[in-house]
């Protein structure tokens, strides 16, 4: 066993040695996460909207009360001096949204008159979760409404004379005890605003790759070392095969796992919340690397030359992690390149990392990822292993 | 005398992509003794690093087996690899690392550590005159020096026999010299066995006790050198080179005729040449080459001369006594340099 754990510290002290090596292990995957991350992140860490308030009564302030409650990430902008400056400020940029409440509002509540509210916003045809919570809080307005015309008219028919602003007031009451209300606050909304949302996806996207640069990059290494003998020199001390490969496994495992780390400090300092799911996010990390580790031993058996195996490294990388989401999130691709980026390792490191950064996944969420990735080293060690020449 | 290695019909057989076999090793059985310098000497591709390997239990052989010290290197592959040093052909180091990381991580294969490792650090160290350059990276060494820390990470483990596979291969004379030196010291103050491979004729003849010549994966003669060029009588050559005469056969007969030559060769080379238009012409060369075999070359070399003399005009002479390379010749009919 120290023979394995002297073989691993000499690889890992020969790679280090090497400033190249250095700055491909830090300073770039560094600099492209950042600029992932901060490219994909959402402008700011909140929605500002501005209320133009015409009607200035009670009810009108409730409408806009409501606005504001559906999320936590809306801020009240300030009062702008008339709609055109409002619309002007929308398509600046300045705030998230304008909405303008007419005079006459709350009358309208009072007589069921239909009264158009007018909202500016930047988000698409879609809408977006200011939208979704404006149109929610009329929902709600509209549920008053109904309920307290048909109570008229119930009412009328019996021959009582009812009060429509009574029966109106009533209905709201009822909402307001959750008899018909839902939640409207918009989940996907709120997480969106979290800080170090884009390294969410940077992060471990490209840790996924640099992992596969790193690690699949030690088939040159393995090639390097058959070619000026050291390989063949340390098999004719007294070590075993197994104990030669023990070492050079455990030394790319290791540098994998300096990559992950190296990435995701550089996450957490940007803001990325892992939360207390650190453990189950090491185990993620540890299969991915372990069946990448094992990749290269699979790959290696068949590689002739240093050349060929750095070429093939770099392609492997850029593509599968590609392939995998570890460039975009996979649920933005149709859904047979998501099948079919199931092939690469990276979705299923993805898919882990997911389930514990944006679902607050636990261990038995995370277990068939792990599964698939553990069951492909044990394969693809089996192959690599087997075929692995020691000598020329 | 005691045994420190027996091989007994080791053999390897590669095979082709085709599937057709390749016979490296034929069944190689020798032995050598405990505290003498052996050389395996032949051609390249003869077999002598695939031989080596087997016995340092590199490669796995297709039949038989080496004992080392006793041990099997096929069922006791850990102890008797204990006893083993090896200084591979190539460079087997590595070039990020300073020689003493070199050593550490190598000593370390061996399971030495703390003191000791440091202790026969220091020793072959200042045995293979590196302390100056201990602590400098090798990628910055010159060929010799990098062939001194490779013969030194072969002698961390103070084996009992040390293998060396051509380790004067690209080396400058002082350095060589320097290597050669080492060996005898490793044989005469540490009593250590040494098995050398070399294609070089005259390292072989300068560092042998005893020299197996292998050709074609197969030991064809095992001996000391006396004994080899007893062994195939050899006689002396009388290499004169001489212009090429008018009338070959009439100097072939009379050099033929005399009875103490047991032989004579003629040889001419033949010069190809290219024209401006890529056209080649091929002519024979000026000079040629005469060779006399015979007992006791210098007495004959006044007749022989005389006989030359009478005929054509005599370039250069030299009297070749019986050598490793006559051997190899005579046993196989071609150069040790082919």
């Amino acid at each position: 066993m120290d023979k394995i754990f002297v073989i691993a510290y000499n690889d890992l002290r020969i790679y280090l040695s090497q400033r190249g090596n250095l700055i491909s292990l830090t300073v770039i995957p560094i600099v492209l996460a950042a600029v992932f991350g901060l490219s994909t992140a959402p402008r700011g860490g909140s929605f500002t909207i501005d209320f133009i308030d015409q009607d200035n009564t009670p009810a009108s302030q409730a409408f806009v009360d409501a606005v504001l409650a559906a999320n936590d990430a809306f801020v009240r902008g300030s009062e702008a001096a008339n709609i055109e400056s409002a619309r002007t400020r929308v398509v600046e940029g300045s705030i998230s949204a304008a909405i303008v409440i007419p005079q006459g509002f709350a009358g309208a509540l009072q007589t069921f008159e239909a009264l158009p509210i007018l909202y500016f916003s930047r988000e698409d045809s879609f809408g977006g979760p200011i939208q979704h919570s404006v149109n929610t809080v009329i929902s709600q307005l509209n549920s008053s409404i109904i309920a307290a015309r048909a109570g008229e008219l119930v009412l009328n028919a019996l021959d009582i004379e009812a009060e429509t602003g009574a029966l109106y007031a009533r209905a709201q009451d009822l909402l307001a005890q959750d008899l018909v209300a839902y939640d409207f606050r918009l989940s996907n909304a709120e997480r969106a605003l979290q800080p170090g949302e884009g390294f969410g996806q940077s992060v471990p996207g490209l840790g996924a790759m640099f992992v596969m640069f790193t690690v699949l990059g030690g088939m040159a290494t393995l090639l390097r070392h058959r070619q000026n003998w050291t390989l063949q020199r340390v098999i004719v001390m007294p070590i075993s095969r197994a104990q030669v490969l023990g070492g050079k496994i455990l030394s790319f495992f290791i540098l994998g796992m300096i990559q992950y780390l190296i990435l995701f400090g550089f996450g957490a300092l940007m803001g990325l919340e892992v939360g207390s799911r650190i453990v189950l996010l090491v185990f993620v990390m540890a299969a991915y690397t372990l069946c990448i580790t094992a990749l290269t031993f699979a790959i290696a058996s068949s590689i002739g030359s240093e050349g060929q195996a750095i070429y093939l490294a770099n392609l492997l990388s850029v593509s599968l992690a590609a392939l995998g989401g570890g460039w975009w999130p996979l649920e933005v691709v149709p859904p047979f390149m998501q099948t079919l980026g199931h092939i690469s390792p990276v979705a299923w490191v993805m898919d882990g990392f997911n389930t514990l950064i944006y679902f607050n996944g636990g261990l038995m969420d995370i277990l068939p990822y792990i599964s698939v990735l553990i069951g492909s080293s044990i394969v693809l060690f089996a192959i690599g292993i087997r075929r692995f020449r020691i000598g020329n | 005398m005691e045994t420190m290695v027996e091989t007994k019909g080791l053999r390897k057989t590669f095979m082709r992509k085709d599937s057709t076999p390749i016979h490296a090793v034929k069944a190689v059985s020798f032995s050598i003794y405990r505290g003498e310098i052996f050389s395996l000497l032949g051609p390249n591709g003869a077999g002598k690093t695939t031989t080596i390997s087997m016995i340092s239990g590199l490669i796995e052989p297709s039949e038989g087996d080496a004992f080392i010290g006793g041990y099997s290197i096929r069922q006791q592959a850990r102890q008797a690899k204990q006893l083993i040093g090896v200084v591979p052909q190539e460079i087997a180091l590595y070039p990020e690392l300073t020689a003493r990381q070199n050593l550490w991580f190598f000593g370390r294969m061996y399971s030495l550590r703390g003191k000791e490792l440091k202790m026969r650090m220091d020793e072959v160290i200042e045995f293979m005159d590196l302390e100056e350059r201990q602590h400098d990276r090798i990628d910055t060494f010159s060929g010799g020096m990098k062939r001194r820390v490779n013969i030194a990470a072969g002698l961390l483990n103070r084996p009992q026999l040390i293998y060396m596979d051509e380790p004067t291969a690209g080396v400058d004379p002082q350095n060589r010299r320097r290597i050669l030196d080492t060996v005898f010291r490793l044989r005469d103050e540490y009593q250590m066995t040494v098995l050398y491979t070399t294609h070089l004729m005259e390292e072989a003849e300068e560092l042998s006790d005893r020299i197996g010549i292998i050709d074609h994966g197969e030991i064809i003669a095992l001996g000391t050198q006396a004994e080899l060029t007893e062994r195939i009588g050899a006689e002396d050559r009388l290499v004169i080179e001489v212009k090429r005469p008018s009338d070959e056969q009439t100097l072939l007969d009379a050099l033929r005729a005399h009875p103490q030559a047991s032989k004579v060769e003629y040889q001419v080379d033949h010069l190809k040449d290219i024209d401006r238009r890529g056209g080649s012409a091929v002519t024979p060369a000026e000079e040629a080459v005469l060779t006399v075999y015979c007992q006791n070359g210098r007495k004959l070399l006044a007749e022989v001369l005389n006989i030359i003399e009478q005929q054509v005009e005599i370039s250069s002479i030299e009297v070749r006594q019986p050598d490793l390379e006559a051997v190899f010749l005579n046993l196989t009919g071609r150069a040790l340099r082919d």
